[in-house]
């Protein structure tokens, strides 16, 4: 399988040993936003902001040519589609560890799920 | 169906070697967020209102490879200005998702939705499958937080420390250790208690009126 632009960016930002939430903030970054173009949902920023991480993630030339290519890559292939009702299925959870005795409602439910679908469409 | 909460622990005591035991992160407290983020590669997704909507800081997909977490808590780590409790909270939720990652994964089709509304009926239901295996995550969560052999040494130091011979008798003083000994470990008031009652460290039933 070829690597895509979010798995590259993660790893180079494990191997760097920062949390995602450490990353993002120092680069000035909405974890939210760091999430999504790690997990492929939104395409990569452009190139002028993408030289600006380089040196807080310590890459070499040619990782950085690497990341750069595939941030072209995902420019182009990612959709900027709304969630289907299938994704937004499976990104339902399955386990949560909830207050005892708490119960929802269908108002609240409505809400969960419209920002799961938020959460799986790339911003546009 | 009961959990199985002996199996629980022991998967705790098994993750704890596999994973954290002589590793540059093997401190108190457990550094949950950074091992699910770091070590296991989880993606961790930020989650607006998290808490208010789901009553749960956490929550994983069935994938058990994306976990929510609510952006506030989420906020809170390695901010210097959080409050202890919202650390405690964070690491506590991430160690229980942790728990049925490690334990539950054959089990996601007992618990899965179908459809939207079938997260309602889960939620809302106060017994069956994943009552049970919720039960197990929490268990798993506080052995991983709080070894067993950590309490019986916190104990011992503490032991040395009191000059009544019937100090064990003491509400007060089990109160006073689980305080001193949560703070240590990141783990908030009542889930030291539940801790020190079910690895019999010191139940409240020692203590009078216990």
């Amino acid at each position: 399988m070829n690597i895509t632009f979010g798995a590259l960016l993660k790893d180079f930002r494990i191997r760097a040993g920062l949390t995602l939430r450490q990353c993002s903030q120092e680069l000035g970054v909405d974890p939210s936003n760091w999430s999504k173009l790690e997990r492929n949902i939104t395409p990569a920023p452009k190139a002028e902001i993408l030289e600006r991480w380089f040196e807080y993630l310590k890459l070499t030339a040619d990782e950085k040519q690497n990341l750069l290519d595939l941030g072209a890559v995902s420019r182009r292939e990612i959709p900027r589609d709304i969630a289907t009702d299938e994704v937004v299925l499976e990104a339902l959870p399955v386990f949560f560890r909830a207050a005892r005795g708490a119960e929802m409602d269908k108002e609240k439910l409505t809400k969960f799920v419209e920002q799961v679908r938020k959460l799986h469409t790339a911003d546009t | 169906m009961a959990a199985d909460l002996i199996a629980a622990r022991l998967s705790a005591e098994r993750f704890r070697e596999r994973v954290i035991t002589g590793r540059p992160f093997d401190n108190f407290p457990v550094d949950s967020f950074f091992i699910a983020d770091n070590i296991l590669r989880i993606d961790l997704i930020p989650f607006p209102n998290l808490e208010n909507l789901l009553d749960s800081p956490a929550a994983i997909k069935p994938n058990l490879r994306e976990m929510y977490v609510d952006d506030d808590l989420f906020g809170a780590y390695g901010d210097r200005r959080a409050k202890p409790w919202e650390l405690n909270r964070l690491r506590f939720s991430i160690a229980h998702e942790l728990g049925h990652i490690e334990m539950h994964a054959n089990r996601i089709n007992e618990v899965r939705c179908n459809e939207i509304d079938d997260l309602m009926e889960l939620f809302n239901r106060k017994d069956g499958p994943r009552y049970c295996l919720e039960q197990e995550a929490n268990e798993f969560a506080g052995r991983l937080i709080a070894p067993v052999e950590k309490l019986r040494e916190a104990l011992e130091g503490f032991r040395k420390l009191q000059t009544e011979p019937r100090w064990r008798d003491s509400a007060e003083l089990r109160a006073q250790f689980a305080q001193l000994v949560g703070r240590s470990l990141g783990l908030n008031e009542e889930g030291m208690r539940t801790r020190l009652d079910r690895d019999e460290i010191w139940p409240a039933e020692w203590t009078e009126g216990g």
